[in-house]
C-alpha cells in the first residue's frame, strides 16, 4: 500500500482531534472538573459510530452513503478513538477487573482492526498473482474433484504402465495431502518450502520412470500444482475472513462492558462532576 | 477449366432464417414488388437474390390482434405485408402493460426497509397469483412453436388509439433493423395476416446491390432519423435547421464488415493479432487523405496506429462517436495538410455516416464554439511511438487491458461490473447486497473473465447494443423508462431462453421458480416454470446499484466503457 497525501491528511485530522481531546482533558483537570466523564462519553460515542459500519452493511437498500466511505470513516475514527482511549485512561494501566477486561478487549479490537486493515491491503494482490480466481465456499468442492482425478490417475497409471511406482508415490506422499487444505502457514508467510519439496519429489521420481509413466506423472504434477494453488487461496481467503471473528465479537463484548461501566460510574459518581 | 465452379456462400446461410421456405414460397415472393423489379444480374452467383429470399427471409402468420412489433423493441429484421393488414399505433403510445412491460418505480423508504423481513428464505420465490394472472389486457398463444402475444380487446384499442392500416406490399421496420435502434411504433395484426420477415443481413445485401431499394432505404433514413442523429451530437447542435439539413443532404452512408460483432468475436479472439486484423475492415486508413468526418451509426470500431509490425489499439468507438475531427480541424487551421493519423477499423459489421471534408470545413467548423474544438495534434514528437505510449495516449489504460476489453467486446457495456482483484478482499458483501435487494437472489456471480487484476464479473452490462433484446417473443426484456437499464418483466417472461442464448457474455440465467411454500411451480406437463433473471442495476432501489455501494474497499465499480478516463483513474489510484 502506498501512503498518499489523502491518507496522511485524514490521519492528521484524526490525530489533531485526539490532541484537542488531550488539551480539553488537561483543561478540565486544571479547572478541577472530572474529565473522564467527558472523554468517556466521547469514547463510547465514537465506538458506537464505529459499530454502525456493520449496521450499514446490513442495510444495502438504503441510501446511507457508500460502504467504502463508511470504511474510511471507520479507520480514521478508529485512530481517534484509540487516542481518546489513552487519554481517558490518563495513560495509566487500569485497575479493577471490569476496567482491565475492557482495556484488554479494547486492545484486542484495536490491534485486530489494524491487522485487518493490513491484511485487506496486502493479501488481495497476492491472490491475484497466483492461481485462478475461486470462490471460498467452493474450494472444498474443487479439492474433492482434484483428489478424485488424482485417485483415478493413480489407478490408470497401474493399468497403463503395469508399474506401481506412480501409484505408490501417490499413496505414500500425496494422497493424504490431497484430502484437505494444507500448508496454511507456509502460504500465509509465503515460505514456499512445501512447494519446493513437492517439486523435488516429482523431479526425483522421474529418474525411475519410462516415457509413458513420465507422461502420467506430468499430469499428476499438474493436479498437485492446482491443489497447491487452491491451498494458497484457501489460506489467504480464510485469513481475510478470519480476523473479523476476533474483531467483531470483541467489539460487542467491549460495548456490553462499556454499558455496565457507564452505569457503575454514574451510580458511584457522587458529587465529583 | 475443369470441374464445377466453386463459390463461397455466406456462412450465415448455414443457419437460414427459416428452414421452411419452399421453392413455391421463393417463386411467390419473387413475383412481388419490390423483388420482381430488382435486377437479378446485379447480384453475384454466390449471393443471388433468390438465395437471399430463401435464406434471409421467412413467412410468418399472425392472427387478429397479435402484436407484431412493440415500440422500444430491438429488432434485427424488417417486415413486408404479404396478405391481410397490420395496424400501426400512431397516437397515443400503447401503455407498458399492453406491451408486456413493467412500469419501474423507485421504492420508498418503507418499501426499501421491508426487504429486511419480507425477503423469502427460499430462492426464486414468486407470487403465484401474479404468475397465473399475466396481463389482463393481453394474452399469449403458441402457434407453430412460436409464442404470440395478442391484444384481448382490439375494438377498444381501435376506438381509443389513433391507428393506421398498412396494406399488402408495405415494408416496415427496415430502419430499426439496419440501425439496430429501438422500434418507434407498435404494430398489431388486423385480421389474419401473412408477413414476410427479412433479417437485417438480407436487407443489407439487397440494399448494396439494388439501387432503387438503396435509394428507398436511404431516403427513409434521411427523412426519419438522420437529422435526429446529427442533432444528438454536440458538433451539430449549434446549427440551425436549414444548415443541418444541408449537412444531412451531403452525408454519405457506408457499411463495413460482414459479420455481426456478437457472433464473430469469440472465434476471432482465438486468432493471432495479425490474423484478427485481416478480419477488421479499414474504414479510414492511417496515412490516407482526410475525406470526411466519420460518425458511427451502428457497431463498434477500433482506432489503432501502426507501430513496427503491430497495430496497437488507441481507443474504440461506438454508436454516436466521431472519428477524424482532429485531422479536419488541423487541416482547416493550417496550410500543411495532414492525413489520418490513425486507422479506424470495423469490429464486425459497422454502419458509418461520412460527412464530407468540404461540408465540415465550410459549414460545421466555422460555426463550432471554440470549447468544442479538439486539442491540436502534436506532429513533431521528440520520440518515436512505442506500443505502450500509443495505448496510453488514447485511454491511460494498460496496453494489454485495452486489447482485452476490445477483443472480448466488453466495450459494449454501459454498466460493466469491474472488480479490481488487487483490492477485493473476497468478502462477498457485493453478492449479499445484491441478494438483499432482489428477494434473496443474487443477480450476478463474482466470477468472470480476468485480465491481470481486472475481473469482468458475470453481471449484465446493460449494453449499448443489447443483442439479448432481439427476438423476445413477449417484449419482457426491455429498456427501463427510468435510465435505460435493460430489465426483464418477470410476469411477461415465458422462459423461452431467447435472451439468455443471445447474450454473448452469458450474463442471463434461467431459473426454476417456486411458490411461497418453496415448491417448484410446474406447468401442465409437470415441467418447472422457468424465468430469465439478470442484474437490473437495482432499478427500483433508492441508492442505485447495491453491489457497488456495498463494496468496502472500492474494489467494484459499474462503469460505462465509452468513457475510459474514469476507469483508468480508478484502476491507477493507490
Amino acid at each position: 500500500m502506498t501512503l498518499t497525501r489523502k491518507h496522511i491528511g485524514r490521519f492528521g485530522i484524526a490525530f489533531l482531534a485526539a490532541v484537542a481531546i488531550y488539551f480539553l482533558h488537561g483543561g478540565m483537570q486544571a479547572a478541577l472538573w472530572e474529565p473522564a466523564f467527558v472523554t468517556g462519553w466521547i469514547l463510547l460515542g465514537g465506538m458506537l459510530v464505529l459499530t454502525l459500519l456493520n449496521t450499514r452493511k446490513k442495510l444495502p437498500f438504503l441510501p446511507l452513503a457508500k460502504v467504502r466511505n463508511w470504511v474510511k470513516l471507520h479507520v480514521y475514527l478508529g485512530w481517534f478513538v484509540v487516542g481518546t482511549f489513552l487519554i481517558h485512561l490518563d495513560f495509566n494501566v487500569p485497575n479493577g477487573w471490569i476496567e482491565t477486561t475492557m482495556a484488554v478487549l479494547f486492545v484486542i479490537v484495536a490491534l485486530s482492526g489494524v491487522l485487518g486493515a493490513f491484511l485487506s491491503k496486502s493479501l488481495p494482490p497476492r491472490l491475484t498473482r497466483r492461481g485462478e480466481e475461486v470462490i471460498f465456499e467452493r474450494i472444498p468442492i474443487f479439492m474433492t474433484q482434484l483428489r478424485e482425478a488424482a485417485d483415478d490417475l493413480a489407478v490408470y497409471s497401474v493399468e497403463q504402465t503395469t508399474s506401481t511406482s506412480i501409484a505408490d508415490f501417490y499413496a505414500e506422499r500425496l494422497r493424504d495431502w490431497f484430502t484437505r487444505p494444507r500448508d496454511y502457514f507456509e502460504h500465509i508467510m509465503e515460505l514456499g518450502g512445501r512447494r519446493f519439496a513437492l517439486k523435488q519429489e516429482f523431479d526425483s521420481m522421474e529418474r525411475y520412470l519410462n516415457d509413458t509413466e513420465k507422461e502420467v506423472l506430468g499430469e499428476l504434477r499438474a493436479l498437485a500444482e492446482k491443489k497447491s494453488d487452491l491451498d494458497y487461496h484457501y489460506a489467504l481467503q480464510k485469513t481475510l475472513k478470519g480476523w473479523l471473528f476476533i474483531h467483531i465479537p470483541a467489539t460487542y463484548g467491549l460495548l456490553a462492558l462499556a454499558v455496565v461501566h457507564v452505569i457503575l460510574v454514574h451510580a458511584f459518581a457522587g458529587m465529583s462532576l | 477449366m475443369d470441374g464445377p465452379l466453386v463459390i463461397q456462400r455466406p456462412m450465415r446461410w448455414d443457419n437460414p432464417f427459416s428452414t421452411e421456405m419452399t421453392d413455391e414460397d421463393v417463386d411467390r415472393i419473387m413475383t412481388l414488388e419490390p423483388f420482381c423489379n430488382m435486377d437479378e444480374s446485379s447480384f453475384p452467383p454466390s449471393m443471388s437474390l433468390r438465395d437471399i429470399v430463401r435464406n434471409d427471409m421467412r413467412i410468418r402468420n399472425y392472427r387478429h390482434g397479435d402484436i407484431v412489433v412493440r415500440r422500444g423493441d430491438y429488432g434485427n429484421s424488417a417486415f413486408m405485408v404479404l396478405s391481410g393488414s397490420v395496424r400501426v399505433v400512431i397516437n397515443p403510445d400503447l401503455p407498458d402493460a399492453l406491451l408486456g412491460r413493467q412500469t419501474e418505480k423507485k421504492r420508498g423508504v418503507f418499501g426499501a426497509l421491508k426487504q429486511l423481513w419480507a425477503n423469502p428464505d427460499m430462492p426464486e420465490v414468486r407470487d403465484v397469483a401474479r404468475l397465473k394472472g399475466g396481463g389482463a389486457e393481453t394474452g399469449q398463444r403458441v402457434r407453430d412453436g412460436e409464442t404470440h402475444t395478442f391484444l384481448q380487446d382490439v375494438p377498444s384499442i381501435m376506438k381509443d388509439y389513433h391507428t393506421e392500416p398498412l396494406r399488402e406490399g408495405t415494408i416496415f421496420g427496415e430502419i430499426a433493423a439496419l440501425g439496430r435502434t429501438p422500434r418507434t411504433l407498435s404494430l398489431f395484426a388486423d385480421g389474419d395476416t401473412e408477413l414476410l420477415e427479412i433479417r437485417w443481413q438480407g436487407i443489407r445485401d439487397i440494399r448494396r446491390r439494388d439501387e432503387a431499394f438503396r435509394n428507398h432505404i436511404d431516403k427513409l433514413y434521411r427523412e426519419r432519423s438522420l437529422i435526429h442523429h446529427l442533432r444528438a451530437l454536440p458538433l451539430f447542435q449549434h446549427l440551425d435547421d436549414e444548415t443541418i439539413q444541408s449537412v444531412a443532404d451531403a452525408t454519405v452512408f457506408e457499411t463495413y464488415g460482414e459479420f455481426e460483432w456478437h457472433t464473430s468475436f469469440k472465434k476471432l479472439a482465438e486468432l493471432t493479432g495479425a490474423e484478427r486484423l485481416r478480419h477488421e475492415p479499414v474504414i479510414a486508413g492511417e496515412g490516407e487523405y482526410v475525406d470526411g468526418l466519420f460518425l458511427i451509426r451502428t457497431g463498434f470500431a477500433r482506432v489503432s496506429r501502426h507501430v513496427n509490425h503491430g497495430d496497437p489499439t488507441i481507443s474504440f468507438l461506438g454508436r454516436g462517436e466521431v472519428y477524424g475531427l482532429e485531422e479536419l480541424v488541423h487541416n482547416w487551421k493550417n496550410d500543411d495538410q495532414i492525413p489520418y493519423q490513425n486507422s479506424l477499423r470495423g469490429l464486425g459489421n459497422v454502419d458509418v455516416l461520412r460527412v464530407p471534408t468540404k461540408i465540415v470545413e465550410d459549414i460545421v467548423l466555422p460555426n463550432l464554439p471554440p470549447n468544442l474544438l479538439p486539442a491540436p495534434i502534436v506532429l513533431d514528437k521528440p520520440e518515436a511511438d512505442s506500443i505502450q505510449s500509443v495505448t496510453q495516449e488514447g485511454s491511460g489504460l494498460d496496453t494489454g487491458l485495452l486489447e482485452f476489453l476490445v477483443e472480448n467486446r466488453i466495450i459494449n457495456g454501459r454498466a460493466t461490473m469491474l472488480i479490481n482483484t488487487d483490492r477485493c478482499v473476497r468478502c462477498d458483501d457485493c453478492v449479499r447486497a445484491c441478494a438483499a435487494t432482489h428477494n434473496n437472489n443474487p443477480r450476478f456471480a463474482r466470477h468472470g473473465r480476468r485480465y491481470g487484476n481486472v475481473m469482468i464479473a458475470n453481471a449484465c452490462m446493460h449494453c449499448t447494443d443489447p443483442v439479448c433484446m432481439i427476438g423476445c417473443p413477449t417484449g419482457a426484456i426491455h429498456r427501463s423508462s427510468l435510465q435505460g437499464q435493460v430489465v426483464i418483466n418477470d410476469s411477461a417472461c415465458i422462459g423461452c431462453a431467447t435472451c439468455a442464448n443471445s447474450c454473448p457474455y452469458d450474463n442471463i440465467r434461467m431459473v426454476a421458480v417456486r411458490d411461497e411454500n418453496g415448491d417448484f411451480v410446474l406447468d401442465e406437463a409437470n415441467a418447472p416454470i422457468m424465468k430469465s433473471t439478470k442484474c437490473d442495476l437495482c432499478v427500483d432501489q433508492m441508492g442505485g446499484p447495491s453491489c457497488e455501494r456495498a463494496c468496502p474497499h472500492d474494489a467494484l465499480r459499474r462503469v460505462n466503457m465509452s468513457d475510459l478516463g474514469p476507469i483508468a483513474e480508478w484502476l491507477n489510484q493507490s
